[in-house]
Formats: structure tokens, sequence, C-alpha cells
């Protein structure tokens, strides 16, 4: 059973007009954004590439490099996305039950938190600038491994910063579907949209479950 | 509230508190030495946050069959290209 | 195959309304959600950047003539062989059959009324203009010069051309097929008609699932290359550059990832065009049809396991070279399971050389010297010996410009009526495929000799004992530039003075052919119900309608 069916009738979604029931649009849509979340894994899939070759070729350098980030921070961060997920699931069931008010605080919060992310990732990336870790624009590091070093800072950069443009348009998107919502009679007419925007949140979030251990935590202990 | 959406409501946050702890134990793991098992026990966690967060949250087990296809073909593609690319890397001469 | 019959039409009175006619505001075009008015902006743009892709091909060749470097200079050749490159595979080849023939289809081929996602296929359609006019910009201020490949370092580092953007624009066309790829994928999920099982689909359909899958898996992997070449450009960091550490072969890793790929996924809806026209102008019903089918998929997953042999001399290890010699011979297996299965299909047929027909002939043979030399170059003895000569300018011209552009040319002449409501002058378009199929091997065949023989490709001068067959492979190219302008002249005069097609020309099946021509706005008045297989070419009602289009073509002759 789908879960547009349990949605009460007067609230149901409209069904545009190629679309045969509200049953096959709501289908249609999960499946097109679960193949586009596809394309998502190989677009990212790309840097994990270029980081599984450097950090094969040059361990030791990455191991080090890792150890320039700041784990109390990344730590904090992973915690607030995990719960923006949850903030943004129970955002999904609230649509569903119709229920405005809350279906819409609990988006702002959504986004919020998403916004707190990056607030602390700008504050890492301020403190990478101070201390000379940006390759090409401000690198300060010396020693017999910089090179490689400021390759994993170059993945590092890259893998993040397309995190954080997914985040900004995760909050953007989340951010207009509360207003949208405050708007509706029966929000639960918008409920495959939110659902839809939730995979992708949640998905973002994935992505930096993945990022955290590979940029982070390389050989703390060393 | 009917019972069963106070059951789904608990799933969340018991779902919600098991990633919490996960997170907790990579952070764990990697002050322990576990030699080249390190990474390969940090992506383990890792995977078992995203399945957690693939089944619970994103509901892929109430979606089309279809999606199911489409996460195996992404992640075995994935794969494609890690594995045929180190196959080059590793073995260089 | 199915039902809802049409009662046939007369050539006179106003046409009844349908997509073309329903409203002729530019503003309807330009803001149009239907599927069949999206190729058909498709096709407009296309065209357009073929034929400027074809003028630098046509300066390439004039070069060519003589072995002195003597008309453009080097740099201007390397941005003339560039922009070629560029805009023939990226803005032509991977959307042509794909965003025309596959938009304007596979809702018809599938008794659905649009795509699953009619906005976002407009949407495509802007933003493939808008890489192309990112493109286009970088081209004319000032030029590309690595090649439509953007190898690294020379890409990231050294060129002093206008790499970045001409990088952004082949980006973002990516992400318009990426979009056509996502909607093809989910309309063919989810809004077959009832009956309509996936053994029962088309096989063109089958094909444009295959090219999805493709685009999908594919294509993100080149965007995100592509972004890196632009971050070590901008800020002169190394991950390809080995002076700071990078790799160049990461890069080729990447780039051919999706770029070997992206070669089969022009041909594969070539493929599907062709497993079309064997099959109406056969008058049999196809052979293998699973094996057809499956072998789509084949190629579309295999395509994705042999991109290592594209840097057999680049320094990669010797033993990842002789994995991916194998594999890429086993891609030749799927590919051989098509042409047996077309050719057995013909035989025995009452063959009908009807344009479409001399066009997918035509293919066959290309398709054939194509695939055969890519043998050649698989295995890595004699890809040694042949690598960045002539020999693989032809090899993939065969195939990439010989096949795809004969099959697309063979389906635009079949769905040609279908899609304008109007017939073409036979006598012409006859005359064309064959002035296309002769001018093309003189272009190319040529060139498989002068690079076995040693020329290397991408010079603008070159040794002079090469020039004899550069002359035959130029004046090849003149003949081609005659047969390519013809259809687009008498295509066009048909709009104006052709005569009207009726709902079937070809007699074929399908449920395409089961409405009106052109279609109105909504394809279908009810869903259609599909009872049995397709290509059902022996029922009564098919040798029926085959008779009348060969009635109606004897008077028009």
């Amino acid at each position: 059973m789908s879960d547009v069916s349990q949605i009460a009738a007067e609230a149901r979604p409209i069904v545009a007009h190629h679309f045969d029931d509200v049953e096959q649009q709501h289908e249609a849509n999960t499946l097109g954004m679960w193949v586009f979340l596809t394309t998502e894994v190989l677009f990212f899939g790309g840097t994990f590439l270029g980081y599984l070759v450097f950090r094969s070729l040059y361990t030791h350098a990455f191991a080090e490099a890792s150890r320039h980030l700041n784990v109390p921070l990344g730590t904090a961060n992973t915690a607030l996305l995990l719960c923006s997920s949850l903030a943004m699931v129970l955002a999904v069931y609230f649509v569903r039950q119709d229920r405005k008010r809350t279906a819409v605080v609990l988006l702002l919060l959504t986004a919020a938190l998403g916004a707190a992310f990056l607030g602390i990732k700008a504050v890492e990336w301020i403190t990478d600038w101070h201390e000379g870790l940006v390759p090409g624009l401000n690198w300060l590091v010396v020693g017999p491994n910089a090179k490689h070093e400021e390759l994993f800072f170059v993945l590092y950069f890259t893998m993040t910063g397309l995190h954080a443009i997914h985040m900004i348009i995760g909050i953007a998107v989340v951010g207009i579907a509360a207003l949208v919502l405050a708007r509706q009679q029966h929000v639960a007419r918008r409920f495959t949209n939110i659902e839809m925007i939730g995979l992708y949140w949640h998905f973002v979030d994935i992505v930096w479950v993945f990022l955290f251990p590979l940029l982070y935590l390389i050989n703390l202990h060393g | 509230m009917t019972n069963r959406n106070a059951a789904e409501l608990r799933t969340y946050l018991l779902v919600f508190v098991a990633l919490l702890a996960l997170v907790g134990a990579t952070v764990g793991v990697a002050l322990i030495d576990l030699g080249p098992f390190g990474p390969i026990v940090a992506l383990l966690i890792a995977g078992v946050k995203a399945g957690l967060i693939m089944v619970f949250f994103m509901h892929i087990r109430k979606t089309t069959k279809v999606a199911w296809i489409f996460v195996a073909l992404g992640l075995l593609w994935l794969f494609i290209m890690l594995s045929l690319t180190m196959a080059d890397y590793l073995t260089r001469g | 195959m199915s039902v809802t019959t049409v009662p046939p039409r007369g050539a006179v009175g106003p046409a009844p309304k349908n997509y073309v006619n329903v409203n002729s505001s530019i503003k309807s075009w330009l803001l149009t959600t239907d599927h069949k008015r999206v190729a058909i902006l498709y096709l407009i743009s296309a065209t357009f950047l073929f034929f400027l892709g074809g003028i630098a091909a046509g300066l390439v060749r004039a070069e060519l003539v003589t072995p002195a470097g003597d008309l453009v200079s080097a740099e201007t050749y390397n941005k003339l062989f560039t922009m070629h490159g560029v805009l023939m595979v990226f803005f032509f080849l991977i959307p042509i059959v794909p965003a025309v023939l596959g938009n304007f289809l596979i809702p018809l081929m599938i008794g659905a009324r649009d795509l699953a996602f009619p906005r976002l296929n407009l949407a495509s359609w802007y933003v493939y203009m808008t890489g192309a006019v990112v493109t286009l910009i970088a081209i004319f201020t000032g030029g590309v010069d690595t090649g439509w490949t953007f190898y690294t370092p020379f890409s990231s580092v050294y060129s002093n051309s206008a790499v970045i953007m001409t990088a952004i624009g082949v980006l973002i066309v990516g992400f318009s097929s990426i979009f056509t790829g996502l909607n093809f994928i989910v309309t063919i999920h989810k809004m077959r008609a009832p009956g309509l099982t996936w053994f029962r689909l088309p096989l063109f359909v089958w094909a444009m699932y295959a090219t999805s899958l493709i685009i999908i898996l594919g294509t993100p992997v080149v965007a995100i290359t592509l972004v890196l070449v632009a971050i070590e450009r901008l800020l002169g960091v190394g991950i390809f550059n080995p002076v700071v550490g990078g790799d160049p072969l990461l890069f080729q890793h990447l780039f051919w990832f999706y770029s070997h790929p992206a070669v089969y996924l022009t041909i594969l809806p070539a493929m599907g065009i062709i497993s079309e026209l064997v099959t109406c102008f056969s008058r049999k019903r196809i052979f293998g049809y699973k094996y057809i089918a499956m072998s789509s998929l084949a190629i579309a997953a295999y395509g994705f396991l042999v991109w290592g042999h594209h840097m057999f001399v680049s320094g990669q290890s010797v033993y990842a070279s002789m994995v991916f010699s194998l594999l890429s011979f086993m891609v030749a297996v799927p590919s051989a399971i098509k042409v047996f299965n077309w050719t057995a299909t013909l035989h025995k047929g009452s063959i009908w050389l009807a344009t479409p027909m001399l066009y997918a002939l035509g293919f066959l043979g290309l398709f054939l010297i194509g695939g055969l030399t890519g043998l050649f170059l698989a295995s890595l003895a004699i890809d040694v010996h042949v690598h960045d000569t002539y020999f693989i300018v032809a090899h993939f011209h065969y195939i990439m410009v010989g096949a795809v552009v004969l099959a697309f040319l063979g389906g635009l002449h079949f769905w040609w009526p279908k899609i304008t409501g109007r017939m073409y002058s036979e006598k012409w378009a006859r005359l064309s495929a064959v002035v296309i199929f002769l001018g093309f091997n003189l272009t190319f065949f040529p060139q498989f000799i002068v690079g076995y023989l040693g020329m290397p490709r991408r010079y603008h001068a070159y040794a002079p004992e090469f020039q004899f067959w550069n002359i035959l492979s130029s004046l090849g190219s003149v003949v081609l530039a005659v047969g390519y302008f013809l259809p687009l002249i008498y295509l066009l005069i048909s709009l104006r003075t052709g005569k009207r097609a009726p709902a079937n020309p070809w007699g074929a099946t399908g449920l395409e052919w089961q409405i009106p021509s052109p279609p109105p706005t909504y394809n279908f008045r009810e869903t259609p119900v599909v009872t049995g297989p397709p290509y059902n070419y022996s029922a009564v009602a098919a040798e029926e309608a085959y008779r009348e289009a060969r009635k109606q073509e004897g008077q028009r002759e």
C-alpha cells in the first residue's frame, strides 16, 4: 500500500492531466527522485574515486593532513545533520496527517539545522584559511609531504564544497516548501512534493555520513 | 492518534538514537589502532547508518520496487568505477 | 498489435486539430510542455549545431588537401577540430535520437499522453540551449584547442584557450541529457498502456531505455570530471597535474568512464531505429525479438567495463590493459547478436526499398565496418601501432557518423509523415540516401588506409606521401556535405507542398501509426489496450495497410 492512499480523500493531491490516477503520479515522482539520487551517487562518486586513488598512493600524507581538521566540530555537524533528518522525516509524517502547523514548524526547523551545519562549516573553513590550509590560494604547509597533503585538502574542499552547495539548495527548497505549505488549506495535497524534498535531504545527509569518517577520522590514534 | 501512527513515530526516534550512537562509535573506533581494518570498519559503520536512513527515513521498503534497482545500479556502477580504476593503480609496475 | 482504428482521411479540406496547428504563436512553442513540440525544438536546434560542427569539419578537410599547413595556422586548426568534436559529440550525436525521436515517439509507442515529467522535458531543452550558447560563446571568443577529450594537464594547466567556459557548457548540456534520461526511465516504467508488457514494447523503446540507463549512470561522472578540471585550472592546484602531485591518468579514467559508454549511448538509439525499420520494410516480424531487446541492456552494461582501451599507450598498468582488451572483445558479442538478427529478419522478407530502408541497409554495412575495425583496436598489439592515427578517426566516424547519422536520417524519414503530416519526395530522398552513403565512404575509407600507413591525427600538416588519400577524403567530404544539404531542402519543401500523409503510410505496426498524422495534442483519444506482441506484420490489418501504402506510393511516383 502506498503512502498516498492513506491520505484522506478531500486532501488528496491533484492529478496532472497525463497521469491516470494519484497512485501512478506518486509512483512516477518517487521513482524519478530515486533515479535522480542515483545520478547523484555517481556525481559524488567521481570525487570518491579521486580520494581512493590518492589515499592509496599517499596514505601517510593523507593521515597527516587529516589531523589538521577539527574533529569535535565535525562530529557536532554530523549530529546536527542527523537531527535535521529526523525533523524532515517528522515533517513528512505530519504533512501526510494534514497537520499544517506542526509540519511547517518542522520544515523550518530542518532548514534552521541545515543552516547551523553550514555555519559551523564556515567557521571550519575560515580557520583553515588562517592556518594556511587552502590549496592554491593560501597554502603554508611545508615539509616532505606538503604536496600530497595539499592534494588531501583539494579533495576536502571539493567534497565538502559540493556537499555544501547541495545543502544550500536543500535549505532553500525546504524553506520555500514551508512558506508554500503555510498558505495551503490541506497540506496533504502537497504530500508527494514534501516527500520528494525529504528524499533529497536524507540523501545529502547520507553523503555527509560517508564524508565525515573519510575526511576527519583517518588514524586519529597515530 | 492510532497505534500504527504511534509506532511509526517511535520508530523514527529509535532510529535517530541509533544513528547518534553510531556517530559515537565511528569516532571511538577512529581512536583505536585497527591497522588496515580502520577504514573498513569506518565505512561499514557509515554503510549501516546509510542503510538505516534509507530504510526508515526514506521509506525505500514502501516505495516502488524499481527504486531498489536504481539504488543497486548506482552502487554497483560506483563499485565498477572504483574497482576497475584501482585495478590499474594497484598493478602498475 | 492493438485496437483503436482511425477513419481514413482524404487529402482535401482543412487538417483537423493536431499538436502543430492547435496554437501557432511563438510563445506557445517556447512554453510548451507537449513532448512532441519539445522534440521539434530539439530537432531545429540540434540540426543548426550539426551544420555548425559540419562547417568546422569542412575547414579541417580543406586544410588537409595539401600536406603543408597553409590554409589555417596550427592553433586555428586545433580549435577547429575541437569545435567540430565538441559540437558533434555533445550537442548533436548524444541528444539527437533520444531528444528528437525518443521524445516524440516514446509516449506514442507506449500509449501515454506525455512523458512522466513534461515540464522537466521542456526544462531540458532550455538547459541544452544554455549549454549550447555558453559553448558557442567560448568557441567564438577565443576558441578551445584541447580536443573534445579535454586531456589534462594540457587542458587544466597549459592550454591558453577558453577551456573553463567550454567545460561549463558541456557540463550544462550534460544535465539536459540527464533530465531526458530520467524522464524516459520513469515514463517507460510507469506510463505504459494496459497490456503493454515489457516484452511487447517496441525495440526502439527498449533501446531508449538502455540509452537512458547509460545517461544516468555515466553523465554525472563526466560532470564531476569537468568540475575537477575547472578547479585545477582556476586555482592552480594538482588533481591531474603531475607537477603538483596529481595524476593525469586519473582524468582519463574518469573521462572515459563516461565517454566510452557515450559511444554506446549514441549507437543504441540508432540500433533501436534500425530494429523498427528492418522489420517494417521486410514485412516480417523481427527475428529474435528478445535477444535484440536484451542485447541493448547488455551493451549498456558492458559499455561501462571497457573504458581502459582508450588508455593502452598512456602508462596504464599492462595487466589492466589486458583485462580491458578482453572485455572490449566481449562487448562485440551483443552488437553482433543484433546484426545477425537484423540479417535474419531480412532473409526471405519481402524487401521494400523505400528511403528509410535504404538508410537501414546503409547502416548495416557501415556499422559492420566500424564494429569490426573496433575489434582490431581492442587487441593490444594492433592498437599500439594505430593509436592516435587516422585509423582511429575512421573507425569512430564509421560508428558515430556512418551508423548513427544514417540511422537517424532513416528514422527521420520513417517518422517524418507522422511528425509533420506530410510526405516528402521519395525520388530526392532515395537519391540523397545514396549520395550520403557514397560520400561517407569516400570520406572515411581512405582514412583507414592513411591511418594504417601511419598518418597521425590532430596535425594540420602531414608528410607528402599521404596526400593522395587526403585528397580523396576531402573530395568525399564535399559529396557528403551535398548529401546532408539535400534532405534539409526537400524535407523543408515537403512541409509546404508535400502530399498529406495518411495515418499509416508504411503499413507499419505500432501504436504511433494508429493515430492521425500529425498526432493530436493528447495523442490518444482513449488509452489503447495492447493485446499481443509487436511487429505482427502477418496480421490482416497490417497486410491491408501495406497494400494501401504501396498503392499510394505508386500514385506518388
